[in-house]
């Protein structure tokens, strides 16, 4: 029992600041990454992924992505919906649909390019989406979404 | 007693793996695989206008646009970011592509439709305070949201964040659009004019894509968009504002087009405004 009790207690500690772990904050134009699924085949992992880019003075892009890693190995996965919107404050301009995925694979990608659409305050591109991950008959997901301000 | 030894312990022990995690993170967490369906990264930008129109033999490249819009910009700041003041616009906008925004009664907000805001500026000239109504051309609210005290509220779609105060820009964002081209090496060309009512300036540029684009979920392939604005010379606001795409199959569709429908400047809003404020929380 003296034995149980801190590991308990550790792995109690471990599993709360684990579940509630969020991804470093990115910048327009890398990537945000976040681990979906931790050990699902032995050491393998499942990370999502989302970018907003800014290409030219009046096109921005919106990325997501699925993949496996440490080590990669294939398994179905995507997502359920990508879209990417843009805001002028609080208000929403535009909402494209990038569709849904899912490829047997280490790893897939998709790119949603818009217009920029003019604003008198703060715009902000955001990549939203719900990440699908199927291995050995269960599926996880993971729905979050990236903002970014483009200037 | 001794369960919070273990405690402090295990937390002790986190911060320090969490530490190192962190660390280690920074340095290797980026390293995203190279995507095989990942489109070049950027949009290369190889252009001189080929759609714009020169209208007169005034057309200049020096100084370049932006500088010319960047004077304008400034004295209408100077003149009209005052703290204590509320800005109100109406702007028509107009477009022939969906914007895919779906509204909580499931229909898609119309294309074209009227913009007006309330915007309250406060120190430095920042705006501390808004409020912003989207309507149909018969009046209909489309969209409702208003943002004050750090706190932005869609009311339509009844979303909340955390906002900065930020600049009202008088140039809806086209002055960063025309530095960030002609960074690009696009060449972007300004002309003056008058008529009986004053006088105008005109900035205008083609970006021509690397490659034909599909954008905003429209199949068709867009070559290259021109981008035009008009300006008041005498109190720097902007008047109008139009995206065109050339599309590769031949053709133009119009992306988003801007006219100022109003604008002025006052102390105090009404109290439908007042109270729309208020249950920003």
């Amino acid at each position: 029992m003296k034995t149980i009790r801190p590991v308990l207690t550790f792995l109690m500690c471990f599993v709360f600041v684990f579940t509630t772990y969020q991804p470093a904050s990115a910048a327009l134009g890398s990537w945000a990454l976040r681990m979906s699924w931790a050990n699902f085949s032995g050491n393998s992992d499942a990370w999502s992924g989302r970018m907003v880019r800014k290409l030219s003075s009046s096109q921005w892009a919106a990325d997501i992505s699925s993949y496996t890693a440490n080590p990669a190995i294939s398994i179905t996965l995507g997502w359920t919906y990508f879209s990417a919107t843009e805001k002028c404050g609080t208000t929403i301009k535009q909402n494209l649909q990038g569709g849904a995925r899912s490829v047997s694979g280490t790893q897939t990608s998709k790119t949603v390019y818009a217009n920029t659409m003019t604003c008198a305050g703060t715009r902000y591109g955001s990549s939203n989406g719900k990440n699908e991950f199927k291995y050995g008959g269960v599926t996880r997901y993971d729905e979050w979404y990236q903002q970014e301000i483009i200037p | 007693m001794r369960n919070k030894y273990y405690l402090f312990a295990s937390l002790l022990v986190l911060i320090i793996f969490g530490g190192l995690f962190i660390a280690v993170d920074r340095i290797y967490g980026n390293s995203v695989p190279e995507f095989s369906e990942m489109p070049n990264n950027m949009i290369v930008v190889t252009s001189t206008p080929v759609n714009a129109t020169p209208v007169n033999e005034n057309s200049t490249q020096l100084p370049a646009p932006s500088q010319l819009v960047e004077k304008l910009v400034a004295s209408w700041k100077e003149r009209n970011l005052i703290k204590g003041q509320w800005i109100h616009t109406v702007y028509q906008v107009t477009s022939e592509v969906d914007s895919g925004v779906i509204l909580p009664d499931n229909s898609l907000m119309a294309r074209s439709y009227l913009e007006e805001g309330w915007y309250f500026i406060g120190e430095d000239g920042l705006v501390i305070q808004d409020v912003v109504f989207i309507r149909d051309i018969k009046g209909n609210i489309l969209q409702q949201s208003a943002f004050k005290d750090g706190i932005g509220v869609n009311f339509t779609f009844g979303t909340k964040d955390l906002f900065d105060p930020y600049y009202w820009k008088v140039d809806r964002g086209i002055l960063q659009f025309l530095l960030d081209a002609e960074n690009a090496g696009t060449t972007t060309m300004s002309r003056e004019f008058e008529d009986i009512n004053g006088r105008y300036f005109e900035v205008y540029y083609t970006e021509v894509f690397s490659e034909p684009l599909s954008m905003n979920g429209v199949e068709r392939k867009v070559e290259s968009v021109s981008i035009s604005a008009v300006f008041n010379r005498n109190d720097g606001t902007m008047l109008s504002y139009s995206n065109f795409w050339n599309m590769a199959d031949g053709g133009k569709v119009l992306f988003e087009k801007n006219e100022l429908v109003m604008i002025e400047y006052v102390k105090e809003v009404s109290s439908e405004i007042a109270e729309i404020l208020e249950s920003v929380k």
